[in-house]
């Protein structure tokens, strides 16, 4: 037991059965009949992925449970690991509902801060400058539209 | 031929054109080093000011920022793990580990001077060859495209992390990404599960962005705070017996990217995986690729700038464009009243010889902003990280919105990041998965077309010449680490016979080929 | 010191972003920045003509114009969002022909009743071409001949399934009651290779894409599908001609949505009218091999289109796309 390697593969083994099953839901036109249809390729690149998943289970299963001794990272790493990514999908929200400029001040903050960045003259230079920067670029030199909220 | 490049030359040299040059490689070269800043884009933005513009100094500024991005691209894969263009994805592998061992310098030299001498080359074939090779490119039909992706497709077993049969499964989700969206033969849509963004398919670029670059930032979140990567001397740049060293690969890897750039089908980036995969293929030592080796840069760097002046060949010769950013210089042609074809070289000499001149000097010019920007460009590096990792998230994202204007690009991106840092701890590398999402729709189209044009036979596949010496190279290229270990073996073995001592098979290079 | 000297750059720079975003709701239209969208990615034909137009109309109407690409289900996703959009004048979309097939096939909750034509900007012919020196048939009589002889052996390359391409070839087999194989590409370029190299027999092509390869006698028309010859085609006969009542080509025009007050769409009209007869736009036309009878005004487009929209959703119903 404790290789990490089995539970993987065998969820990725029922995600590639349900999007094989789902292939059977794809529409086919009655006039391109001599045609291989939509679903044809996805089907076969499944079978060639179900097999391959197949042979990494089984070889998984031959190598017993060494896999499972590899070193997980400490938990202080995993925390700032997990709060990082908590930042990112906030700034992914952020940009629709506070707008691109805000959001990104606000996530350069978020990120130092949980990095343990305790200088708030470092953290309020950095959210300061760099989102005004990359939003006279985008916004003023390359005319892209970036997400406005309520805010910028 | 050189009457006209010397008359291109001189038409170079006016102060409006070498500025519009200069302008183009400077431009191109920051967007380029921009995560989801591509060259298209670039020239699609630029068109409109072009239009007031002579048509030479106009097509000349798209070019040189063509070949200006394609090496911009390698300045912020090797400092930040993050490819500011596709092709530069493979560049990474080894350019990124060479930064943080404290020679970034090394690293952007390398991938300047490859960049420069694949660039130059593929302009020379240009200017000698073109009409001629533009003939091989109507050779290649649905099935010959098809052998190409296939081979392409069959590196996904040596690149990428040791496991074979990860690096294959990751190739393979890769292929079925791709399938994603609007099926183009029928017209119907799959797996869009009804949302209109997906209807298009998955992105190639977000997806890259954040397996390489989102992922990284989180590697640096478990890192945590790091004051600098060196604080040493990270500026010397690789020395004439290092280029040197590497010269075979350059010359393989010129002829790989110029070749693959002609294709109508294939661009850069495959050029750049397979000018990789090649350098490690041949080398003496691929044990050590991906630990930071030069022949690791120069391979995909040199191939992908070398895809510049293939990319070329046909869009001046037949009018058909040779990459995504050739068809946008190919639209400006047009708005500037050529009409790229078989006599476009007769009909438009003049300025046809004045752009490639251009390309010469695009080539030279970046060779030299980017062999002197490489002090300043190394700089970042003394950047503590917990200053610039965020940085570097907010323009990944920015930047992926920017590609179309689509926050659902921003989403796949960022979960991309998830996974991209996630899998590392199950063993998935990102490459395989990016270069199956990179040849996926060209392998799948290529496959039905050629079902469709040759009424269902398969084995259309093994009776035309280029199809089969294209199957016959992917068969031997993966059967390449076993006969190499059986010479090898055979001739320790000999060795062995002659000295009379015993037998230390080399098995050093079987690790490829099984697990 | 240097902090201080960036910090009040940013300062300065913060007050200037907040002047732009804050401009004063004015009653005269326009006051604001007008957005415009286009369905196709930067650089391609729609792009092209969009920003040559944009160009002219941000001076003439006095504010800023931003184009941005909204690509996505082939312009499903352009025209959602302005569905969502007030109906002001300050979306302004290019449409083509490809998005009222997206309509037509119901990707989109827009129909062609929700749009109001601006003009309609490029009319850009179709011909099913061959490449003379490889093809295996030489003219439309032999294509037509072979095609009744072995129904479904004739192969016609097209851009993309329900295309354009694929609807003008489809609507010429069945008036002349055949049968073809049609090939999807994924573009002109690519079928010019397949072409060129014998992989198909046909393909349907905008000819001022490729008039390259047709100066240097390697394409050639076999037919075309609009009303009159063209001259750079003189031997190539007209659909209609042949007694087919076939008349398929590419346009490209500017709309805004269904509701737009009167005033604001007869003077965004009037503006985008002037722009099109000007020498400018008449040279973009005559350098992208399309004539000037392109420019159509928007209520004759707005008719042109009312005629053309129950041929798209036929077809479409035909073909088994409409959902």
């Amino acid at each position: 037991m404790g290789n990490k390697d089995l539970p993987m593969a065998v969820t990725m083994m029922i995600i590639f059965i349900v999007l094989f099953g789902l292939s059977f839901t794809f529409q086919s036109s009655g006039v391109l009949v001599t045609h291989t249809t939509a679903a044809f390729f996805p089907r076969v690149v499944l079978a060639v992925a179900m097999f391959l998943n197949l042979i990494l289970i089984i070889q998984t299963l031959l190598k017993g449970p060494d896999g499972g001794a590899k070193k997980g990272i400490e938990p202080e790493a995993a925390k700032r690991v997990a709060l990082s990514m908590v930042c990112t999908i906030a700034f992914g929200f952020g940009t629709a509902y506070l707008g691109t400029l805000v959001s990104m001040a606000l996530f350069i903050v978020g990120i130092m801060l949980v990095w343990g960045n305790r200088n708030f003259k470092v953290i309020f230079l950095n959210a300061l400058i760099a989102p005004i920067i990359v939003y006279l670029i985008f916004n003023k030199v390359l005319l892209v539209q970036l997400p406005a909220g309520i805010l910028l | 031929m050189f009457e006209q490049l010397l008359t291109g030359f001189m038409t170079m040299s006016e102060p409006i054109n070498i500025l519009a040059v200069f302008m183009g490689v400077l431009g191109g070269m920051i967007l380029g080093a921009m995560p989801g800043l591509t060259a298209p884009m670039g020239c699609a933005l630029l068109i409109p000011f072009t239009y007031s513009m002579p048509p030479v100094p106009a097509i000349s500024m798209l070019v040189s920022l063509y070949c200006g991005a394609t090496y911009g691209g390698s300045i912020s894969a090797i400092l930040v793990h993050a490819p500011g263009t596709p092709a530069a994805a493979a560049t990474t592998f080894d350019g990124y580990p060479l930064a943080q061992k404290g020679q970034a310098g090394k690293a952007l030299g390398m991938a300047c001077i490859s960049s420069f001498i694949g660039g130059f080359f593929s302009v020379i074939v240009l200017v000698l060859l073109a009409p001629v090779l533009a003939k091989i490119a109507i050779k290649f039909g649905p099935p010959e495209y098809f052998a190409l992706s296939i081979f392409g497709l069959s590196m996904i077993s040596s690149i990428g992390s040791k496991s074979v049969i990860k690096n294959l499964l990751g190739g393979t989700i890769g292929v079925f990404i791709a399938c994603v969206g609007m099926d183009e033969i029928s017209g119907f849509s799959r797996y869009d599960f009804g949302i209109t963004h997906l209807m298009d398919g998955v992105s190639f670029i977000p997806v890259m962005i954040g397996l390489f670059a989102a992922a990284e930032v989180f590697r640096q979140a478990e890192i945590g705070m790091r004051k600098v990567v060196m604080d040493r001397k990270i500026t010397g740049l690789p020395t004439w017996k290092e280029v040197k060293s590497v010269k075979t690969t350059l010359m393989r890897s010129s002829l790989i990217g110029t070749f693959i750039g002609i294709l109508p089908a294939e661009g850069g980036t495959v050029a750049s995986f397979i000018g990789y995969n090649e350098a490690k293929r041949f080398s003496k030592n691929p044990e050590k690729f991906g630990t930071g080796v030069l022949e690791g840069i120069a391979g995909p760097e040199c191939a992908n700038n070398a895809a510049t002046g293939g990319s070329m060949v046909p869009t001046m010769a037949l009018g058909i464009p040779g990459s995504g950013t050739a068809a946008v210089i190919l639209g400006a042609l047009m708005v500037h009243g050529m009409r790229p074809g078989p006599l476009m070289f007769i009909q438009h000499a003049n300025e046809v010889y004045a752009v490639f001149a251009g390309m010469f000097i695009a080539n030279i010019m970046f060779l030299g902003l980017g062999l002197g920007g490489s002090r300043i460009f190394s700089q970042i590096l003394r950047v503590p990280n917990y200053v610039l990792s965020p940085i570097i998230l907010i323009l990944c994202v920015v930047g992926t919105y920017a590609l179309k204007n689509n926050m659902a690009d921003v989403w796949i991106m960022l979960i991309c990041g998830i996974i991209g840092y996630k899998m590392k701890a199950y063993g998935f590398t990102a490459a395989p998965i990016v270069l199956g999402l990179v040849l996926g729709q060209l392998i799948e189209i290529s496959l039905r077309r050629s079902l469709i044009v040759f009424e269902n036979n398969p084995f259309i596949f093994f009776t035309r010449p280029w199809s089969v010496a294209l199957l016959f190279l992917t068969v031997l290229g993966l059967c390449s680490p076993m006969i190499r270990t059986w010479f090898d073996n055979r001739g320790a073995r000999k060795r062995a016979k002659k000295n009379g001592d015993s037998c230390e098979g080399t098995t050093a290079t079987c690790e490829d080929g099984l697990d | 010191m240097k902090n201080i000297k960036w910090s009040m750059l940013a300062l300065a720079a913060c007050g200037l972003l907040w002047q732009s975003a804050t401009t004063v709701q004015a009653e005269e239209f326009p006051s604001k920045q007008i957005n415009w969208y286009i369905h196709s990615s930067a650089g391609g034909g729609t792009d092209i003509f969009t920003r040559t137009v944009s160009a002219e109309l941000r001076e003439k109407l006095g504010v800023p114009i931003v184009v941005s690409s909204m690509s996505g289900g082939s312009g499903a996703r352009m025209l959602n969002y302005m569905m969502e959009q007030p109906a002001d004048g300050y979306t302004i979309v290019s449409l083509t022909n490809s998005n009222l097939a997206t309509m037509a096939r119901r990707n989109t909750e827009a129909q062609r009743e929700d749009l109001v034509g601006i003009a309609r900007g490029c009319y850009d012919p179709q011909a099913l071409m061959i490449a003379p020196s490889v093809a295996k048939y030489k003219n439309i009589d032999e294509i037509i001949a072979a095609a009744k002889a072995n129904p479904g052996k004739v192969k016609v390359g097209i851009t993309h399934v329900a295309s354009v391409d694929h609807v003008a070839a489809y609507l010429f087999s069945k008036a002349a009651g055949l049968q073809l194989e049609y090939v999807p590409f994924s573009g002109g370029g690519e079928i010019v290779v397949a072409l060129l190299g014998g992989v198909i027999d046909a393909g349907v092509l905008n000819p001022s894409e490729v008039m390259g390869q047709v100066e240097a006698g390697n394409l050639t028309a076999a037919v075309l599908f609009v009303q009159e010859r063209l001259k750079d085609f003189p031997d190539a006969p007209t659909a209609k001609e042949l007694g087919y009542d076939v008349e398929m080509n590419t346009w490209r025009g500017i709309a805004v949505k269904k509701g737009t007050p009167e005033p604001i769409v007869k003077k965004i009209r009037d503006a985008v009218a002037e722009i099109m007869q000007g020498e400018k736009y008449q040279k973009y036309l005559a350098d992208n091999s399309m004539g000037p009878e392109s420019v159509m005004s928007g209520e004759q487009w707005d008719a042109f289109m009312d005629a053309e929209w129950p041929l798209w959703k036929e077809i479409m119903t035909e073909l088994g796309y409409r959902k």
